[in-house]
């Protein structure tokens, strides 16, 4: 009891700033009672452009949504390495400061388990947010179809080349079910639906920037019959731009024989890409959504509200189930200069990357 | 001058120099295995695309390298090298990229930001040279502490973000090419060659060795031995943030997390080439083949499409196999 009584006076002064904040907001100076759900917050930065992104969006919307965040916990993945014990550590240090509600990304869907655990053993409900864990068990998944992004990706490559030939993969970090199942989407659908069509993968460990421009600088030597790069995230892609261009391999897109490059995120700067012809596609993480649902379904949560499989959102998704948890799979679209066959136009204002 | 240079140059007769040579290119017979390997594993090996990608490679790497072993061969190390290679070019592309490319947004001149990679290196050197040498504290937990502070701030200043999109002027070291080869490989040629000539040729350079091999002779000898190792860690330091500038041209991007554990890479390069850790030996042909030998290994690990959660353990078994052949041929008594 002690302790906690000693957090609640720490969470009270942090608290206490949050509220000179908001005073200028016309908020009022009456912290922790005032039934604004507190809801603590760990994330990784395992992409961080994204994750900065989501922070902003995550800004906005709590003010929306009439939510108190504590946080971000950030265990960095690059930096670190034992990013999966300090999110554990997070976790109970939030639950410590009196949250009701948690919303994680977790680093590994497996080893995330003891903190989901000792969530659980505490009765504060876990919204995990762009990864679905292994075990344990949460309120809600927030996260896009990482299947489909691989499918899309490389659907476009291959029914947009001009003959059959091999498709370069440049996978993240396959330690994340997000980097496996965008592996998987891809090589399946280029296996089912397009068999005159290889794919050679490489793998990056920890999502490395200069391992994977590396990797496609390799495969633009190595593969004489390549006819698209598929970048799982969007950090790489200027430097692999820059390998083409050096190998003389570049064109912009729609021209003769071109290489094509297709990225998922969905960042500003992709579609400044796509825009000037230098990128293909993109898919659009929906960094705003991620942010806005993580949120709702973290205050459904104290709210009691129950949720069930297969239920119909009411924003273009439905509820699945993914290893025994529920997901809220949000819609994540093929993102194109043209917007053609069923692809959203970069210029869409559905995109994240067009709501600055 | 130092009496001791001065005989061991003396002492550099034909058959010396021959074996001393040898000593410098113990890696060649490695270099040559993993040739033969990479051409067996990939036919797209052998093709001047494919070697000059190799070269790219290990460009950035190469510098650090360089810089490390100026630092060893004065008988001190720099873990911190790795913090002033990510943080140098953080800094100037964070003051130069526009808001949306995750930038400040003053949007200074590129040039002005190559000026701040330097300076950053400057005073990253000049901190730690003081504080080693001058106030004495241990080479080791000094610089390590530097190192996390880097990486740290590295990652704090902008909360993880990666700053992109950088300008032509910028990135133009690590994305230009001239004659068909990337300005990269060039500058990193030039610096193993010029760096490798000032030890040999320049009375500094000499004076490093007999600072390694026996400091207090070098002392009585009257070298200045403190400005000579102060002033060695700032060239260091220097080449380090330059180097951080390559790699962040050649991904067009600066990431929270360029630099880290690029250091074990540099002194395994070392090390495997010949330098000494206790300092006063090795030279830069043989760090320049340790360089080669890491590039060479990444390049037929990527051809091979081994899975990269065995990269790391095929790169310690290929380190210790050069330790290895280095310490049966004698060059590695460490």
């Amino acid at each position: 009891m002690k302790v906690q009584f000693g957090s609640r006076i720490r969470a009270t002064g942090a608290m206490a700033a949050v509220a000179v904040l908001a005073v200028a907001c016309g908020g009022g100076n009456t912290p922790g009672t005032g039934g604004v759900p507190k809801i603590g917050v760990v994330l990784t930065y395992n992409l961080p452009g994204f994750w900065a992104n989501y922070l902003k969006y995550e800004d906005t919307y709590k003010t929306q949504l009439n939510v108190e965040l504590i946080g971000p916990k950030v265990a960095n993945v690059e930096a670190n390495g034992n990013e999966v014990a300090q999110q554990i550590l997070d976790v109970k240090s939030l639950i410590a400061q009196g949250v009701q509600a948690l919303i994680v990304n977790p680093a590994d869907s497996s080893a995330i388990a003891p903190a989901l655990d000792y969530a659980k053993s505490k009765n504060i409900p876990v919204v995990t947010v762009d990864v679905a864990p292994d075990q344990g068990s949460v309120y809600m998944i927030v996260r896009a179809d990482n299947t489909a992004y691989g499918t899309k990706s490389c659907d476009y490559i291959a029914s947009h080349a001009s003959s059959p030939g091999t498709i370069a993969m440049v996978e993240g970090d396959l330690t994340s079910l997000n980097a496996r199942d965008r592996a998987d989407g891809c090589t399946k659908v280029i296996a089912s639906k397009y068999p005159n069509f290889t794919v050679k993968s490489y793998q990056t460990k920890n999502w490395g920037t200069d391992p994977a421009v590396q990797n496609a600088t390799t495969a633009l030597t190595a593969i004489s019959n390549l006819r698209g790069i598929y970048v799982h995230w969007s950090v790489p892609e200027d430097g692999i731009i820059a390998a083409m261009k050096s190998k003389n391999k570049y064109t912009d897109v729609g021209a003769a024989n071109h290489i094509a490059l297709v990225g998922n995120d969905g960042s500003p700067h992709e579609c400044d890409l796509i825009r000037s012809k230098n990128l293909d596609a993109t898919i659009d993480q929906p960094a705003d959504k991620y942010a806005y649902y993580a949120i709702y379904y973290a205050k459904q949560a104290i709210a009691g509200t129950k949720y069930s499989a297969g239920q119909a959102t009411d924003h273009n998704s439905s509820i699945l189930t993914v290893a025994g948890n529920l997901e809220d799979g949000l819609a994540a679209p093929l993102v194109t200069l043209a917007g053609d066959a069923g692809a959203t136009q970069v210029n869409s204002t559905d995109l994240w990357c067009n709501n600055k | 001058m130092a009496t001791t240079t001065r005989v061991a140059t003396r002492q550099g007769a034909a058959g010396r120099v021959a074996l001393r040579w040898f000593r410098e290119l113990t890696l060649v017979p490695v270099i040559v295995l993993l040739m033969i390997g990479g051409a067996i594993v990939n036919p797209v090996f052998f093709t001047t695309s494919n070697l000059i990608d190799v070269a790219t490679g290990g460009a950035a790497l190469g510098l650090v390298v360089v810089a490390e072993s100026l630092i060893l061969l004065t008988g001190k190390f720099d873990i911190s090298l790795q913090g002033t290679f990510g943080l140098a070019p953080l800094l100037g592309a964070w003051l130069i990229a526009p808001k949306a490319s995750e930038g400040l947004g003053t949007e200074w001149s590129p040039w002005i930001g190559l000026l701040i990679v330097l300076l950053v290196g400057l005073v990253v050197g000049t901190f730690n040279g003081v504080l080693v040498i001058k106030a004495n504290f241990n080479a080791f937990i000094f610089t390590l502490a530097m190192s996390i502070l880097l990486t740290g701030l590295q990652l704090g200043w902008l909360g993880g973000k990666t700053v992109y999109h950088l300008p032509q002027v910028y990135i133009y070291l690590g994305s230009d090419s001239w004659f068909g080869i990337p300005a990269a490989v060039w500058v990193t040629t030039l610096v193993f060659v010029v760096a490798e000539l000032f030890l040999r040729y320049h009375r500094v350079g000499r004076a490093m060795y007999a600072i390694g091999g026996n400091l207090e002779a070098a002392r009585a000898a009257g070298i200045r031995v403190d400005s000579i190792r102060i002033g060695v860690f700032m060239v260091a330091s220097v080449l380090a943030a330059v180097a951080g500038l390559m790699q962040a041209g050649r991904v067009t991007a600066v990431t929270a997390g360029q630099g880290s554990n690029l250091i074990f890479g540099v002194f395994a390069a070392a090390v495997i080439g010949g330098v000494s850790l206790d300092g006063g030996r090795g030279r830069m042909v043989g760090a320049l083949t340790g360089v080669i030998l890491l590039a060479l290994v990444t390049n037929i690990l990527t051809l091979s499409n081994i899975s990269s959660t065995w990269i790391d353990a095929v790169d310690g078994a290929i380190i210790l196999l050069a330790l290895g052949v280095a310490r049966l041929i004698g060059t590695e008594r460490t």
